[in-house]
């Protein structure tokens, strides 16, 4: 599923029509191909904007590796009628947030502000994406900023993990690239290829406008229509790449700033262009890691000497992507860790979920993921982020397909994906 | 109602909050209850004045060994048992340690309130310590404490406050020392909870969907059986504010370098608690506050630029962050240096100010948005002293900073800083600050 900050939470209902008279959600498409998710509720005077532009990793191609999260950092950088800090001046003069983030599959711009200066945010959002300057002077400068922020991922030892294993894990797929570039790549982006990456990918048809909160929807429609009907559209967006499945077992060994040696185990995971696996997938790693009464949760409370920590992740993207388990754990210990994994995957594999103990996972899945919707800017978030990955219908659906899911849909899952023939294994070992 | 919001949005729509009811049970335990039926939850959070001043050094991580063992398992049942209740509600539990306090957090769908209540009132009020955990417990904030000195950029602030603070306990790591946690024993944390754990001491905020005559009567059934105590006497530790500018600079496995420099700065509750929130939003928070257009983006110097503000009751921190090449260490430096000597000598023009005003508040607005939000700023306001209703006043104090007030304290406070630097060890030569 998408990414839950925090522990999760809450019961079983409807996320996205949580509050009492609060509409359902509603698209529209503009002439000019541009989508518009609009869910309109007034339990709170404020409304959440999200423009996806499906331009990430995926789109990328090897030589210009980097270039989404680039164009991200250069949006922010002024357009032809807004200098330079102009944008962000705008939006947080209203009392307003404004921010960004590229992903494997998409780029965001995001922000909140108060209901009467929606129109305001708007524009300057329409600005923003529409008209970038991309003057070459600042390119040299955020290119510096962008290597700034690659050199603080490298000390995040779960980060330098997921990097590792990503790369292992495919062979073609652009997801095996790191999403902020490399230190290569990132000197070869000129103006030139930026002013041609974002003609190609930030068109309408290439887009999708989410608003959440208090507005009036039919007057909002006109209002987006208005301005964000001079988007061009661009070109039907292409389908360059499929699915990879992993194969083989791969080990990489690195070193890196950690206290205790890690672990990633990390399987192969289905899609969103595999949405029925989607929701059994999740329940398998709530069993496995969510929640207090999980099995690793467990383990770690009986198997000190061996387990220090234990977390389980597994983020829904467009194509096949991975399930991991991080643990750390005592000098010496690796093989204990990985034999119990290994042993807890298996499980999975050979014997169905014993039915209260999956009606409890249904419990836990379903409130964390209505738990991770309660604010605006949360729900505007979650149906961006599956329009870029499919279509928003999959966030309204996702509470049911939880609930429908049964034992045997389970094991189906984890016998495709926790192979023990396929996987990746990477240790972190503490530098000194 | 909740008029900042009207006032700040020019609203005219109806507020479904209703302001919070406090009630103040014969045990001495203060309620807080604010309806939200925005979405189907309910939040409570149980605070206590359990202070990282109530450790005395050589139990230096009492608070956070308790706090981790309080769900653990109960005197009605073991861990094991709560965990696969709390599951069943698909509810959470975060237990936390603050300076000034300690927590305890449920989170559970609108329809399993009182059953959440009941629960927080088990976890909170009956824990077993079991034996055969406490050492597990132990061992887990062992080596979350040697993680967190690992982590870069936790390091940096370790040593920042380790400057800033000296022996005095805001000082120290939340988690504790290696020797406090190595030496406790069972029957000292069980004497600690004992003598703290109390419900004159306590504040529950609770804030969702649930009727508040049914949340008090859940909060009197579960909670009134608390037996009160006088609260027990504190450990009487000196603070002595910082007498000199200094840095401490360390070496270790890491990729980039980190910064923090800070000053002495008046906690919640000063009359200039206001201005220094809004001088940290000029400073520091958003994508239009100084920090990010002259560092990040014209200079290009640091990913990361950002300030921050303690909610402390006293003895607070102002301070900036930054996150660098290292060698661009010693530039970095100077710019933090340098706006700090900039706003002590010329005020802020009235649109910064306006943007910083209305950013401070419109983020204040927006971390409001969730009810596990709500529930913690109530208890914490209330908890602190300056009761909940500040909740309400802050954005109305904000709004009245003047640019005469920003060179004010920043002449006042911002003296003599601190800075720790948590620096590459490959590549720390020939640059001191």
């Amino acid at each position: 599923m998408k990414p839950i900050p925090g522990q999760a939470l809450v019961a079983l209902l409807l996320a996205f029509a949580a509050s009492p008279g609060a509409a359902a959600v509603r698209c529209h498409v503009l002439p000019n191909g541009l989508r518009v998710v609009l869910r309109e509720d007034h339990a709170f005077p404020t409304v959440a904007v999200n423009l996806v532009v499906k331009a990430g990793l995926r789109s990328e191609r090897p030589e210009e590796n980097g270039i989404s999260h680039f164009l991200e950092h250069m949006i922010f950088k002024g357009t032809k009628s807004r200098g330079k800090g102009q944008l962000q001046l705008e939006i947080e003069g209203l009392g307003g947030t404004l921010n960004g983030g590229t992903g494997r599959d998409f780029t965001r711009f995001y922000a909140s502000v108060g209901s009467r200066f929606l129109p305001q945010a708007l524009c300057v959002l329409y600005d923003a994406v529409a008209n970038p300057s991309l003057e070459r002077g600042e390119i040299v400068l955020e290119r510096l900023v962008v290597m700034d922020e690659t050199r603080a991922r490298r000390d995040d030892p779960a980060a330098s993990l997921w990097e590792l294993a990503y790369q292992e894990a495919y062979r073609e797929h652009p997801y095996r690239r790191p999403i902020s570039g490399t230190q290569q790549t990132l000197a070869c982006l000129t103006q030139e290829a930026l002013q041609a990456y974002h003609r190609e990918h930030y068109a309408a048809r290439n887009m999708s406008l989410v608003l959440v909160g208090d507005f009036d929807t039919e007057r909002t429609l006109r209002l987006v229509g208005q301005i964000f009907g001079g988007l061009a559209p661009g070109g039907a967006s292409k389908e360059r790449v499929g699915s990879e499945a992993l194969s083989g077992i791969h080990r990489v060994d690195t070193v890196g700033r950690a206290s205790s040696e890690h672990l990633l185990l990390a399987f192969g995971a289905p899609g969103a262009d595999n949405w029925p696996e989607v929701a059994p997938a999740d329940l398998l790693l709530t069993i496995l890691g969510t929640g207090y009464s999980s099995r690793l949760h467990r383990d770690l409370q009986t198997r000190q000497g061996v387990l220090r920590s234990v977390e389980v992740e597994y983020l829904t993207q467009r194509n096949r992507g991975l399930f991991g388990i991080i643990a750390s754990y005592p000098p010496g210990a690796a093989d204990e860790v990985m034999a119990l994994l290994l042993a807890r995957a298996a499980e999975l594999r050979e014997q169905p979920v014993p039915e209260a103990e999956l009606a409890r996972a249904k419990r836990v899945l379903a409130a964390g993921y209505s738990f991770a919707n309660e604010s605006f800017a949360d729900q505007a978030d979650t149906l961006g982020f599956y329009e870029a990955v499919g279509d928003y219908q999959m966030a309204i659906q996702y509470p049911r397909a939880i609930a429908a899911a049964t034992a045997a849909d389970l094991q189906a899952v984890a016998r495709r994906y926790l192979d023990p023939q396929h996987y990746v294994l990477v240790r972190l070992h503490p530098e000194r | 109602m909740k008029h900042y919001l009207c006032l700040l949005l020019c609203l005219t729509l109806s507020w479904p909050l209703a302001a919070a009811q406090r009630q103040v049970l014969p045990n001495g335990l203060t309620v807080l209850v604010e309806s939200n039926g925005a979405a189907d939850v309910v939040s409570a959070r149980l605070a206590l004045r359990v202070s990282s001043l109530d450790e005395p050094p050589e139990l230096a991580g009492v608070r956070y060994l308790t706090q981790q063992l309080l769900v653990r398992g109960s005197t009605r049942r073991p861990g094991d048992t709560m965990a696969e209740q709390i599951d069943d509600m698909g509810a959470t539990v975060e237990v936390g340690v603050d300076p000034d306090l300690v927590y305890v957090e449920i989170n559970a769908p609108g329809d399993w309130g009182t059953e959440a209540l009941a629960t927080l009132a088990e976890i909170a009020t009956q824990p077993a310590f079991p034996a055969q955990e406490f050492e597990a417990a132990r061992q887990q904030a062992l080596a979350q404490l040697e993680e967190s000195a690992q982590e870069p950029g936790a390091r940096c602030q370790q040593l920042f406050q380790a400057g800033m603070y000296g022996s005095y306990p805001y000082g120290r790591s939340l988690i504790g020392l290696p020797q406090g946690l190595g030496a406790l024993t069972r029957e000292q944390v069980m004497d600690f909870y004992a003598r703290h754990y109390l419900p004159n001491l306590a504040v529950l905020a609770i804030c969702g969907r649930i009727d508040p005559a049914q949340a008090l009567a859940a909060v009197q059934q579960h909670f009134g059986g608390w037996r009160p105590a006088p609260p027990p006497p504190t450990v009487g530790y000196a603070y002595r504010p910082l007498a000199n500018t200094g840095f401490k600079l360390e070496e270790r496995p890491a990729a980039a370098c980190y910064l923090m420099l800070g000053f002495g700065a008046p906690g919640l509750g000063s009359s200039d608690y206001p201005a220094l929130a809004v001088l940290a939003g000029l400073l520091g928070q958003g994508m239009g506050c100084r920090l990010y257009r002259n560092v990040r983006d014209t200079a290009g110097i640091a990913y990361r630029v950002e300030s921050m503000y303690g909610r402390s009751r006293q003895h607070n921190y102002f301070a900036m962050l930054m996150v660098t090449a290292p060698n661009a260490l010693t530039r970095a430096k100077e710019a933090m240096v340098g706006e700090i000597r900039r706003l002590q000598s010329q005020p802020p023009t009235e649109q910064e100010l306006g943007r910083a005003r209305r950013y401070v508040i419109g983020s204040y607005l927006l971390d409001h948005a969730r009810n596990r939000d709500i529930a913690r700023y109530l208890a914490g306001y209330e908890m602190l002293g300056v009761g909940y209703t500040y909740d309400e006043q802050f954005p109305g104090l904000v709004e009245k900073v003047t640019a005469e007030d920003l060179s004010r304290v920043a002449r006042s406070y911002f003296q003599r800083y601190f800075l720790g630097i948590v620096m590459p060890s490959s590549e720390g030569d020939g640059e001191n600050p």
